[in-house]
C-alpha cells in the first residue's frame, strides 16, 4: 500500500511515544511500509531558524537528502518538523542558488517528484482502505464514535503556502477522515488557533492562559475530547490545561478504528489517560 | 388626435398585448435581409438594471430590442435588494415600473430562461442563436395566478433569497416578476425513478408523503401502478440502490413509503368514480397478473374500454398463487383488483382465451396478451416422476389455495432463486420436518435476495451449497431421497457466474418426503402459440421496444415473454405495452421518441445533509413468523412514514407528482417541455451580464457557511426585504430570534491579494452596509449595528452625508478595525469577533447576535460562456479583449458599480449600438394601429363589469357570483360577467365580444392589480374603438381577497363597493385626447469639455445635428490640465482625438466664447439664446433637448498656508510640474501630500472622489521618476475604488508612506526657509511626527463652478445643496433633470474620473435621442384642466407646479396649462382656491360620486 521514508523527529521519540507507536501500528495494519530514515537529524524548528536560515535549511535539506537517496516520499507525523522540512523542500524546489549549494554541501541531487508529506496527509490519501480495513473489526470500544474537536494549531497549515493540502483558515481533513470512520467531529472555531507552545518555557502563564481556553471551547461546543496532529500541541495541551480533558493523536483514534488490540497500551503513555477522562456512555 | 386606422377590411386589431407581440415579431422574422445591410434590431443580453436601460433607451430611439436573460425573470441583481443608498428608496418599488415598461413595451421582446449559444453573420447583420431553456410552464398561458405554488410538495432552498429560506420546485423569482410566468425546476429523472423498471414516480409521492397528503399520493401511484399495495410487498424495489441518500446514510425506504401510503389507501374505503371513457376501441388484456393488468389500468386511464380476461377462477396471475401469504396476504390483491374493476375494468373470470384473433373479430381494437409462465421446467433427473414431487408453482398455489395444509417429513428444494426461497418458507410453515435448499453453486451466488435468503435461514431452512441433484430414489414409488452430488466452482460460464463442476466421487443421499424443484418456470403457449411467433424457449417473440407481436394489433409482455421476472418488470412491460396500444390505435408511429432514455438528475448537495436513521417497519420475528402464514412486515406507521418522508433529497427537483397540472386550471403546465433553439437577426449586440456577490471569504476565519449567523450582505438584504424569507422581520437563521447586536465586516475577500479573492474593491460595499444598518434599525430600534471598517469609501454624490448622518443621528457604530477572526459560541450561536480597537491599539473581543460580511461583487462568471459564444477573445484575467463591431460591452465587464452608475453604463452601451445603427434607425419598430375612436361623448353611460375569478385568488374569499349580480343591478351597468382569468386571451376575447354585443361604452374590470394590468385592458378596450379612459380597473384581488381572507362576507360586500366606485366613476369618464407637438431634431450641448465634447459627438453620431456652446475660446475644459490618467485613455492625445473628430464632423456647429442666456420652450421644442461674451452677438437656438456639461474647477484651497510658499502646490500644479519634468524636481527628497482639504468637512462635505487616486498617481510618477524621493501622503480614508486599489497597492509596495489623520488632529503645517515642517500624530505609534518637507501637495477636492446657479436659473433646473447639478433620480434617471428634454453629464453632475465623464456624456446623448428620434410628442393622458370661468388669475397655481408648466395668459389675465409640460401631479389642483383647475381623469364629481357606494355602506 505504499512506502515511505519516515522521519519520526525528537518528540516523537520521547514525550510523543504514544503517537510514535500508533502510526506505526496503524500504518502496518494498513500495509503501508514505514522505512526510518537512517541517521535523520534534528529539523531545527525549535531554534535554528531564528539564528541561521543556513543551518535552518541544511538540518532540514540533510533529512531530506537521506530521504532521496531511498526513493521515497518523506511522511512527517510531527507539525513542527513537517513545517520546517516542508519550508526546506520548497526552497529546494524553488530556489537554484540554495539548492545548488546544498546539494553541493550534502551531496544528493534534489528531485521535485519526491514529495514531503505530514503524516494527515498519507492517512487521508489511504482513507478508502482505512475505512475497509475498519468496517471489518467491529468490537465496541469506550473511544468509537465519540464526538472529538479536530485541532490543527498553527505549524501543520500556516503559514500560508506551507501545505498545499490543506485551507489555511479552516482544514478539514483530519475531520473528514475521523467523520468516515465513525466519529463524530463538531463544528468549533478553535481549530487553528494557537496554543501557545513556543512560549512554554518562557511564559507559562500565557500558555496557560490559552490552553484552557482551546479546552474549554472544546468542551463547550460538545465535544468529549481533542484530536490532535502535532506532538507540541498534544504535550502543550496535556501538560498546562487547569482540566483533566481527554487529548487524543489522531492516529489513536484510527487505531481504535481499525480495532488494534495495543490501543490500551498507548492510553497509559499519555500524561493524563484520554480513556478515563472520557464521559461514560448511557 | 391619435392615428386613425379606419381602413375597412383590415385584418381585426388583435386582442391582448402578448399576441400582438408575437405575430409581429414573426413579421418582423419574414422580412428579408440582405446581405451587408444592417438590421434596426438590438439584441441585449443580461436584463439586470444596466440591460433594462439600454434596452428602453434603443427601443425609445428607434430600434427593435430583444431583452434575453438567462433567469426566468428579468430585473438582475437590483430586485433582490431592499432599499437602495443613499435615498432609502425601495429598490423594488422603483425598478418595478422599469421592469412593466419594459414588458409593455410594443418594441421589446423580453426573452427570459435564455442563453446565447453562437454567432453568425456580418457586423450588422447578426445571427444569433440561443437556447430557450424548458420552462415546463407555458408563458402564453400562465396567468401568474401562482396557484400551483400552493400544491407544490418539493421545495429547495431559494437562490433568490440567497439560501435563506425555502422555495417550491414550481416557483417564480420573485413576486413582482416579470415575465410574470412560473417556472419549474426539473433537474431531471430523479435516480429512484430512472432506476424503477415501471417509472414509478417515487420521488412524487414522498414528496406528497411528506406534506401528508396521503390522498394525492396514493393517486399518483395508482396512475403508475395497477396494484401499488401490493408492489409495496414484494418489489425488489430497483430504486433504493440508486437512492442518492445512501452517500449520506442509507436509502430512502421508498417501497416502505410506497406500501404505507397504497395501505392507507386502500383503508380509506372511499366510493369510487369510474373513469370516464374517451375512446370506443375495445381493448382486450388477455392474463390478469401484474403485467396484464398494467396494462389495463394504464389504458384505462388513457379513456380506452379494457377487459380483462383469466383462465382461473380469480384475477390475479401469480400474484394471487405464486406468491406466499406470508409476504403477500389476499386481502390486499383483492381489494386493490376490486379498486381497478370500480375504476372501469371489466375482468372476466373463468374465461380462457384460445385465439386472439377470434377477439380481434369480436369487436376488440387490440389485444395484450400476458399470460404469463405458468409452466415449471422440469429437473430432468431419473425419478422425477416419483410420488412426492412437486413442482414449485404447484406446490405454493396449492398452498395458497389451502387444498394442501400440512407437510410431513422433510422437504427438499432444488434451486437458489427467490421462488425456492418461498417454496422452502412455506413448507417450514406447513409444518414439514426439515427444510433443505440444495443448490449448485456458493452462497455468494444465490440469485434470491440477500434478505430472503437470511430470513429463510433465520426460520430454520438449511442448505446444501455446491450440491446438485443426481437422482431422485423412492423404491416404494414415493420419494424418500436426492441423490446429490459435491460441485466446485470452475471457470465462468456465460452468466458470469462461476460454473459448478462435479467433483467425482463425492455423491451423497439427502432425505426427503417432499422435493420441490424450484428451477424456473417458463411460458405455455398453448394454442395461442399457433398464432403469435414463438421463441425456442416458447416464448411469445415480440419487438422489445414495442412489444408488438407479428399479428397486427396484437402485443405481449410479461413473464410469456421474458421468463420468470420481477413483479414491478410485469408492470413496466404492461405500461409498455399501453403506450403502444394507444398508439397503435391512434395511428401513431409506435417508436418514436421511445427509445431516449431521459437524462438523470445530477447528485444533490450533500453536504450540510444531517444523518437520520432509515425506518425499518415492525416485523414478525423468526422463529414465531414461521408458524403462520401471517404477514411477516408491517407497514411504517404515520409518524414513520413523515419522518421517512422527510429524508428524500429531491433529486430530480420537480418531482412529476402532476399536482400542478391538475391545479392549473389555466392549462399552462406542461410537464414534457424540452429545450429549444431559436435564432434572432440583429445588427448589434450589446452584453450587460451583471455582478453576483463574490463567494470569496466563504471559508476561512470568518465562518461564513459553516456559523449559520454569518451571513453575507445579500443575504442580509433578503432578510430586510418584505418578500424576502421573514417577511421583513429581522431575524436570524440559526433561532429565528431577533438580534440585537449586528456587526457588518466590510472586505471580505475584497481589497486581498490571496487566491479566490478580490484584490480590487467592490466600491459599493461600504455604502450598501451603512444603508443595512440604517435600515434594520428602522426595523427594529433595538438594534445596535457596528460596522468594521479598514476605508469607509462613500465617494458618491450625497455618500458622505449620508455617512456621517448614520454615525451622528442614526444609531450606528463605526469601527476602523479588519476583524482578525470570528468565534462561534456554541451554546447561543452567538458569534465573537476579535479586532485591534483603534484608539488604544488593545485587542478586544466583542460578541453578536448576528455578523454580515460584505463580500463584494465579481462579474457573473457565467459571462466567459456568452464570450465564448459570441467568438470574443478574453485575455487571461477573464475580461474581453476586443469585440467585433456592433458588439459593446455594458455593465458587468467593468469594474464593480453602483446602480447609477450601471444604469449610466447601460445608456452608454445603447449610445454605442445606436451610433452603429443610426442609418437604420426606425426600420424594424412596430407601431400598434387603432381603429377610429367612436364617439361616445354624447351617448349615455352603458357600462359592462367584469369580475375576475383570478383562479382562486379573488374567488376563495370573494363570492364572485354574488359580486356579478350586484354589478348587473348598478345604474348604468346593462352587462356583468365573470371570468376565471380576464387576462388570459380568451376573456380578452370576450370582453371586446361583450363591447360590440351591448354596445358597451364603458367598461370596468373587477380583478388583480392596475400596476400591472390596467394597461392591458384599456388597450383591449381601446382596440374596440373605445377611448382608453372610459376604463376602470376595481382592485378586489390586492386591495380586497388578499388582505380580507379571514373574512369573505365582509371582503364580497368590500368588492361589491369597489365595482360600485368603479363604477361610478367611469360612468362619469370623458375622453381624453393626447395632444402632439412637434420635435426640432436637433440637440443643445452647454459646455465644452470632454463631457459636453462626447455628448455632441454623441449627438452627432446618432445623426442628429447639434450646436456645442462653450464659454472659453477653446475646447476641452478642465481636462486641458489634465496630464495622467490612472487607466486609458491619456487625457491630452485623448483630447486631440476628440477635437479632430468635433471638427470633422458637420453635425456639431460648435460656439466658442458662448454661453446661453435665455432658455424658454418645452420638450421636444426648446428655444436657447446663445450670446458670444466677445462680440457681444446673439442668436436663438432651436432645439429638441438639451444636455448640461458645463464642468466644475478644481477647489483653490485657503488652508495650510497654500499661497504663502512656491513649495504648497495643488495637486494639478504638482501634476503640470511632474509631466513637465520641472526643473526644481530634480534633487527632490521629501514630498508630503495632505488628502481632503477643504473637503468631507463643512461647508464642503462631500468627498470628490478623485483625489485619493490622484495623489497615489502623482506619488507613483514622482516615485518611478526619483526612486529615493520619500512620499508621505497624510490621509483620511484612501478611496481608491475598483480597481484603483492596484495602484495603491502598487504605491505601498513602491515605498508610498500613508499616515492616517483625523479632523480633530488635522496636520500642522509651518513653512520654513528650506521647506515646510509638517506636524501630525502618527495612528500607529500614537506619537507626533516631524517631516521636512521639499514640496506640500495639497489635494483640495473639485468645487461646483460658480456660475452653474445662473444657469440653474435660466434652464430653470435644480442645484444640489453643494452646487452641483441635480439629477432627476439619484439611482434611476442619473442623466436626467425633472424638467423632460434636459440632461446632464460630467463634473456639473459630482465629481468624477475622466473615463465616468465620458460615459455619462455618451448616456446623455443616447437619452437626449430618444427624444430628437420621435417626430412629435405626446402629451401625457393625465393632465389639468382650467375653467376659465372660475379662474382669477392669481397666479398660485404658477407656484405650486413643479414642472414650469402654468403661465398667465396675458390677453386673458386667465392661467393656462402647457400640456406637454404638465405631468399630471395635481399640485395646482389643490393650491387653486376657486377650484378652477381640476386634473381630467380625477375630476371632483368622479371622486365625489365614487364616494356614494361607500358613504352608503358606512352609513347602515
Amino acid at each position: 500500500m505504499g512506502q515511505y521514508g519516515y522521519y519520526p523527529g525528537c518528540s516523537i521519540s520521547s514525550s510523543a511515544r504514544e503517537y510514535d507507536r500508533s502510526t506505526r501500528a496503524v500504518c502496518a495494519t494498513l500495509g503501508i511500509h514505514l522505512t526510518e530514515l537512517p541517521d535523520w537529524n534534528c529539523c531545527g524548528a525549535s531554534s535554528a531558524h531564528s539564528l541561521s536560515k543556513d543551518i535552518d535549511l541544511a538540518l532540514s535539506a540533510r533529512n531530506i537528502g537521506i530521504a532521496h537517496r531511498l526513493g521515497l516520499d518523506m511522511v512527517v507525523p510531527c507539525a513542527a518538523c513537517y513545517n520546517r522540512t516542508m519550508h526546506a523542500w520548497q526552497t529546494l524546489r524553488d530556489d537554484p542558488e540554495k539548492r545548488a549549494v546544498l546539494q553541493a554541501q550534502l551531496g544528493f541531487d534534489f528531485r521535485a517528484d519526491l514529495q514531503v508529506y505530514h503524516l494527515l496527509q498519507v492517512m487521508e490519501q489511504h482513507l478508502a482502505h482505512l475505512k475497509e480495513a475498519a468496517a471489518h473489526r467491529l468490537p465496541e470500544d469506550g473511544v468509537r464514535g465519540r464526538r472529538v474537536a479536530c485541532y490543527y494549531g498553527c505549524l501543520i497549515t500556516r503559514p500560508r503556502g506551507i501545505n498545499p493540502h490543506e485551507d489555511m483558515e479552516y482544514p478539514e481533513g483530519m475531520g473528514r477522515m475521523l467523520a468516515e470512520l465513525g466519529y463524530q467531529p463538531l463544528r468549533w472555531s478553535f481549530a487553528t488557533e494557537c496554543c501557545g507552545a513556543a512560549l512554554s518555557l518562557v511564559r507559562g502563564d500565557v500558555v496557560r492562559e490559552r490552553v484552557d481556553r482551546i479546552i474549554a471551547a472544546a468542551r463547550e461546543a460538545g465535544a468529549e475530547a481533542v484530536v490532535t496532529a502535532c506532538p507540541l500541541c498534544q504535550l502543550n495541551l496535556e501538560s498546562r490545561q487547569s482540566d483533566r480533558f481527554p487529548v487524543f493523536y489522531f492516529t489513536e483514534l484510527l487505531g481504535v478504528a481499525l480495532g488494534l488490540p495495543e490501543t490500551e497500551k498507548w492510553w497509559r503513555l499519555h500524561l493524563i489517560n484520554p480513556v478515563k477522562g472520557l464521559p461514560q456512555r448511557a | 388626435m391619435e392615428t386613425a386606422f379606419d381602413q375597412p377590411g383590415e385584418r381585426a386589431a388583435p386582442a391582448g398585448l402578448k399576441q400582438l407581440k408575437d405575430e409581429l415579431i414573426l413579421q418582423g422574422k419574414m422580412d428579408v435581409i440582405e446581405e451587408g445591410q444592417k438590421i434596426g434590431s438590438v439584441l441585449v443580453v443580461g436584463a439586470g438594471i444596466s440591460g433594462i436601460q439600454a434596452a428602453s433607451d434603443l427601443a425609445d430611439c428607434g430600434f427593435y430590442v430583444h431583452l434575453l436573460d438567462r433567469e426566468p425573470a428579468i430585473g438582475g441583481l437590483m430586485a433582490k435588494l431592499d432599499k437602495t443608498f443613499p435615498t432609502d428608496e425601495c429598490a423594488m418599488c422603483i425598478l418595478s415600473p422599469k421592469l412593466v415598461d419594459c414588458a409593455r413595451h410594443l418594441n421589446i421582446n423580453i426573452i427570459t430562461y435564455a442563453e446565447v449559444t453562437g454567432l453568425s453573420g456580418t457586423p450588422g447583420n447578426y445571427r444569433v442563436t440561443l437556447k430557450r431553456k424548458a420552462r415546463y410552464v407555458d408563458e402564453a398561458k400562465c396567468t401568474g395566478c401562482g396557484e400551483c405554488v400552493e400544491v407544490c410538495p418539493v421545495q429547495f432552498s431559494s437562490e433568490f433569497d440567497e439560501g435563506i429560506g425555502p422555495r417550491h420546485a414550481i416557483h417564480r423569482l420573485y413576486p413582482q416578476a416579470v415575465p410574470n410566468t412560473f417556472v419549474i425546476d426539473k433537474r431531471g429523472q430523479s435516480p429512484c425513478r430512472a432506476a424503477c423498471p415501471a417509472g414509478v414516480h417515487a420521488q412524487g409521492y414522498i414528496a406528497l408523503i411528506r406534506q401528508r397528503r396521503f390522498r394525492e399520493a396514493a393517486e399518483l401511484l395508482r396512475r403508475d401502478l395497477p396494484l401499488p399495495s401490493v408492489c409495496g410487498r414484494v418489489c425488489y424495489h430497483p430504486c433504493e440502490e440508486q437512492c442518492e441518500r445512501r452517500y449520506v446514510d442509507e436509502p430512502v425506504a421508498i417501497c416502505d413509503l410506497k406500501r404505507f401510503v397504497s395501505d392507507w389507501a386502500l383503508a380509506q374505503d372511499e366510493a369510487v368514480e369510474p373513469l370516464p371513457i374517451l375512446h370506443p376501441e375495445r381493448v382486450a388484456v388477455v392474463g390478469s397478473g401484474p403485467a396484464g393488468l398494467a396494462c389495463a389500468n394504464e389504458l384505462l386511464h388513457r379513456g380506452y374500454p379494457v377487459t380483462v380476461f383469466e383462465a382461473a377462477d380469480r384475477a390475479g396471475g401469480m400474484l394471487r398463487y405464486g406468491i406466499p401469504a406470508y409476504r403477500l396476504p389476499e386481502q390486499v390483491l383483492d381489494e386493490e383488483i376490486e379498486h381497478l374493476v370500480r375504476l372501469g375494468i371489466e375482468v372476466q373470470t373463468g374465461t380462457p382465451i384460445k385465439s386472439v384473433q377470434s377477439l380481434l373479430e369480436n369487436g376488440f381494437r387490440a389485444a395484450f396478451v400476458a399470460t404469463g409462465a405458468p409452466g415449471a421446467m422440469p429437473l430432468g433427473l431419473p425419478g422425477e416422476d416419483l410420488e412426492g414431487v412437486v413442482d414449485m408453482l404447484s406446490f405454493l398455489e396449492a398452498a395458497r389455495r389451502g387444498t394442501l395444509s400440512e407437510l410431513h417429513g422433510d422437504a427438499v428444494i432444488i434451486g437458489g432463486g427467490n421462488s425456492a426461497m418461498d417454496a422452502a418458507r412455506t413448507a417450514i410453515r406447513l409444518g414439514a420436518g426439515q427444510v433443505k435448499i440444495v443448490y449448485r453453486r456458493s452462497r455468494a451466488e444465490l440469485p434470491a435476495h440477500d434478505w430472503e435468503v437470511e430470513e429463510a435461514e433465520r426460520e430454520g431452512v438449511q442448505f446444501e451449497f455446491l450440491s446438485a441433484p443426481v437422482r431422485l430414489e423412492g423404491p416404494s414409488g414415493k420419494v424418500e431421497r436426492v441423490i446429490c452430488r459435491r460441485m466446485e466452482l470452475g471457470e465462468p460460464d456465460e452468466s458470469g457466474r462461476r460454473r459448478p463442476v462435479p467433483i467425482e466421487g463425492s455423491e451423497f443421499s439427502v432425505p426427503a418426503t417432499v422435493v420441490i424443484p424450484a428451477i424456473g418456470q417458463e411460458n405455455v403457449p398453448g394454442s395461442l402459440g399457433s398464432e403469435i411467433e414463438t421463441t425456442a424457449r416458447g416464448r411469445f417473440e415480440v419487438d422489445p421496444l414495442t412489444l408488438q407481436t407479428r399479428v397486427p394489433g396484437v402485443f405481449s409482455g410479461g413473464d410469456a415473454v421474458s421468463g420468470a421476472a420481477a413483479v414491478v418488470e410485469a408492470f413496466a412491460a404492461g405500461k409498455r405495452a399501453a403506450e403502444s396500444i394507444d398508439r397503435h390505435l391512434r395511428g401513431l408511429d409506435l417508436k418514436a421518441g421511445r427509445s431516449v432514455e431521459p437524462a438523470v438528475a445530477p447528485r444533490p448537495e450533500l453536504s450540510g445533509v444531517a444523518q437520520s436513521p432509515r425506518a425499518v417497519p415492525q416485523k414478525l420475528a423468526a422463529p414465531e413468523s414461521a408458524k403462520s402464514f401471517e404477514e411477516i412486515v408491517a407497514a411504517l406507521s404515520e409518524e414513520e412514514a413523515l419522518a421517512e418522508a422527510e429524508r428524500c433529497l429531491s433529486c430530480g427537483g420537480c418531482s412529476e407528482c402532476q399536482q400542478c397540472v391538475r391545479q392549473c386550471e389555466a392549462g399552462a403546465i406542461r410537464l414534457e417541455d424540452v429545450d429549444r433553439e431559436d435564432v434572432l437577426e440583429v445588427g448589434a449586440i450589446i452584453l450587460t451580464p451583471g455582478f453576483i456577490p463574490s463567494d470569496a471569504g466563504r471559508k476561512g476565519a470568518y465562518g461564513l457557511g459553516r456559523y449559520p449567523n454569518v451571513i453575507t450582505g445579500a443575504q442580509f438584504e433578503r432578510i430586510l426585504n418584505a418578500s424576502g424569507p421573514y417577511a421583513g422581520e429581522i431575524r436570524r437563521p440559526s433561532d429565528g430570534k431577533h438580534p440585537r447586536k449586528i456587526a457588518f465586516v466590510q472586505c471580505v475577500g475584497s481589497r486581498d491579494v490571496r487566491e479566490g479573492c478580490n484584490p480590487y474593491c467592490s466600491s459599493i460595499c461600504c455604502m450598501a452596509s451603512i444603508k443595512e444598518a440604517v435600515i434594520a434599525r428602522e426595523h427594529d430600534r433595538r438594534i445596535e449595528p457596528t460596522i468594521f471598517y479598514i476605508d469607509m469609501r462613500t465617494h458618491g454624490k450625497g455618500f458622505e452625508q449620508y455617512f456621517e448622518n448614520a454615525k451622528e443621528q442614526r444609531g450606528v457604530a463605526f469601527k476602523r478595525s479588519n476583524v482578525a477572526k470570528i468565534y462561534e459560541k456554541p451554546a447561543t450561536g452567538n458569534l465573537m469577533i476579535r479586532y485591534a480597537d483603534e484608539d488604544t491599539g488593545c485587542i478586544i473581543e466583542e460578541e453578536f447576535d448576528l455578523v454580515v460580511l460584505a463580500v463584494g461583487l465579481v462579474v457573473n462568471p457565467e459571462s466567459q460562456a456568452l464570450l465564448r459564444a459570441l467568438n470574443i477573445p478574453v485575455g487571461n484575467d477573464g475580461a474581453a479583449l476586443e469585440t467585433l463591431p456592433g458588439i459593446f460591452l455594458g455593465g458587468g465587464f467593468a469594474e464593480p458599480r453602483d446602480i447609477p452608475e450601471a444604469v449610466t453604463e447601460g445608456s452608454r452601451a445603447a449610445c454605442e449600438a445606436s451610433r452603429f445603427l443610426a442609418e437604420v434607425r426606425g426600420s424594424r419598430t412596430l407601431k400598434k394601429k387603432y381603429p377610429k375612436q367612436l364617439d361616445a361623448t354624447k351617448q349615455p353611460a352603458r357600462v359592462g363589469v367584469f369580475v375576475c375569478h383570478c383562479g382562486t385568488n379573488i374567488a376563495a374569499t370573494v363570492n364572485v357570483p354574488e359580486v356579478v349580480a350586484h354589478a348587473a343591478r348598478l345604474p348604468g351597468v346593462v352587462h356583468a360577467g365573470e371570468f376565471l382569468y380576464s387576462c388570459s386571451q380568451d376573456a380578452l376575447e370576450a370582453i371586446q365580444q361583450a363591447i360590440r354585443q351591448h354596445s358597451l361604452n364603458r367598461v370596468v374590470v373587477a380583478s388583480c392589480t392596475p400596476r400591472t394590468h390596467e394597461y392591458l385592458f384599456a388597450d383591449t378596450v381601446r382596440e374596440t374603438g373605445l377611448n382608453r379612459f372610459y376604463f376602470e380597473l376595481a382592485s378586489i384581488r390586492e386591495h380586497c381577497s388578499w388582505v380580507h381572507m379571514e373574512q369573505p362576507e365582509q371582503a364580497t360586500r368590500k368588492a361589491m363597493e369597489l365595482v360600485a366606485m368603479a363604477v361610478n366613476k367611469v360612468r362619469r369618464a370623458r375622453p381624453v385626447r393626447r395632444k402632439y407637438s412637434p420635435v426640432v431634431r436637433q440637440g443643445l450641448v452647454i459646455g465644452g469639455g470632454v463631457s459636453g465634447m462626447n455628448a455632441a459627438l454623441g449627438l452627432a453620431e446618432q445623426g442628429f445635428p447639434c450646436v456645442l456652446v462653450e464659454k472659453a475660446d477653446r475646447l476641452g475644459g478642465i481636462c486641458l490640465q489634465r496630464r495622467f490618467n490612472w487607466c486609458s485613455p491619456d487625457p491630452q492625445p485623448y483630447l486631440r482625438e476628440l477635437l479632430q473628430a468635433i471638427e470633422g464632423n458637420p453635425n456639431i456647429t460648435t460656439c466658442l466664447n458662448s454661453e446661453v442666456a435665455a432658455f424658454s420652450g418645452y420638450l421636444g421644442n426648446f428655444k436657447a439664446r446663445i450670446l458670444n461674451r466677445i462680440s457681444g452677438e446673439e442668436s436663438e437656438v432651436e432645439c429638441g433637448s438639451v444636455i448640461v456639461a458645463t464642468g466644475a474647477v478644481e477647489r483653490t484651497p485657503m488652508e495650510y498656508h497654500y499661497g504663502s510658499s512656491e513649495r504648497i502646490l495643488t495637486q494639478t500644479e504638482f501634476e503640470q510640474r511632474l509631466a513637465d519634468e520641472a526643473p526644481d524636481l530634480a534633487g527632490i527628497r521629501n514630498v508630503v501630500m495632505i488628502q481632503c482639504v477643504g473637503s468631507r468637512e463643512e461647508p464642503n462635505l462631500y468627498c470628490s472622489r478623485v483625489c485619493c487616486t490622484q495623489a497615489i498617481q502623482n506619488a507613483l510618477v514622482l516615485k518611478r521618476k526619483h526612486p529615493d524621493a520619500a512620499v508621505y501622503i497624510f490621509y483620511r480614508d484612501i478611496r481608491t475604488y475598483g480597481y484603483r486599489e492596484n495602484l495603491y497597492r502598487e504605491a505601498r509596495e513602491a515605498g508610498v508612506v500613508f499616515l492616517r489623520y483625523t479632523l480633530e488632529d488635522k496636520p500642522v503645517v509651518e513653512p520654513g526657509p528650506r521647506g515646510v515642517r509638517v506636524r501630525c500624530k502618527d495612528h500607529i505609534s500614537m506619537r507626533e511626527i516631524l517631516l521636512d518637507a521639499d514640496l506640500l501637495v495639497l489635494s483640495t477636492g473639485i468645487a461646483p463652478r460658480p456660475e452653474a446657479e445662473q444657469l440653474s436659473r435660466i434652464l430653470r433646473v435644480p442645484l444640489t445643496g453643494d452646487g452641483f447639478f441635480l439629477e432627476a433620480h439619484a439611482k434611476l434617471r442619473p442623466v436626467d433633470f425633472s424638467s423632460e428634454g434636459l440632461f446632464l453629464a460630467g463634473l456639473a453632475h459630482s465629481p468624477r474620473f475622466l473615463s465616468e465623464c465620458i460615459t455619462q456624456a455618451q448616456a446623455a446623448s443616447v437619452r437626449a435621442a430618444t427624444i430628437l428620434s420621435q417626430g412629435k410628442i405626446e402629451s401625457k393622458a393625465e393632465t389639468v384642466e382650467v375653467n376659465e370661468r372660475l379662474c382669477s388669475g392669481c397666479s398660485l397655481c404658477l407656484a405650486a407646479c413643479p414642472f414650469d408648466a402654468r403661465r398667465i395668459d396675458e390677453d386673458t389675465g386667465k392661467a393656462t396649462v402647457n400640456e406637454v409640460l404638465c405631468q399630471g401631479c395635481g399640485a395646482c389642483a389643490v393650491a387653486c382656491p376657486n377650484k378652477a383647475t381640476g386634473q381630467n381623469l380625477f375630476r371632483a364629481d368622479q371622486i365625489l360620486s365614487m364616494l356614494e357606494p361607500s358613504a352608503v355602506s358606512a352609513g347602515e
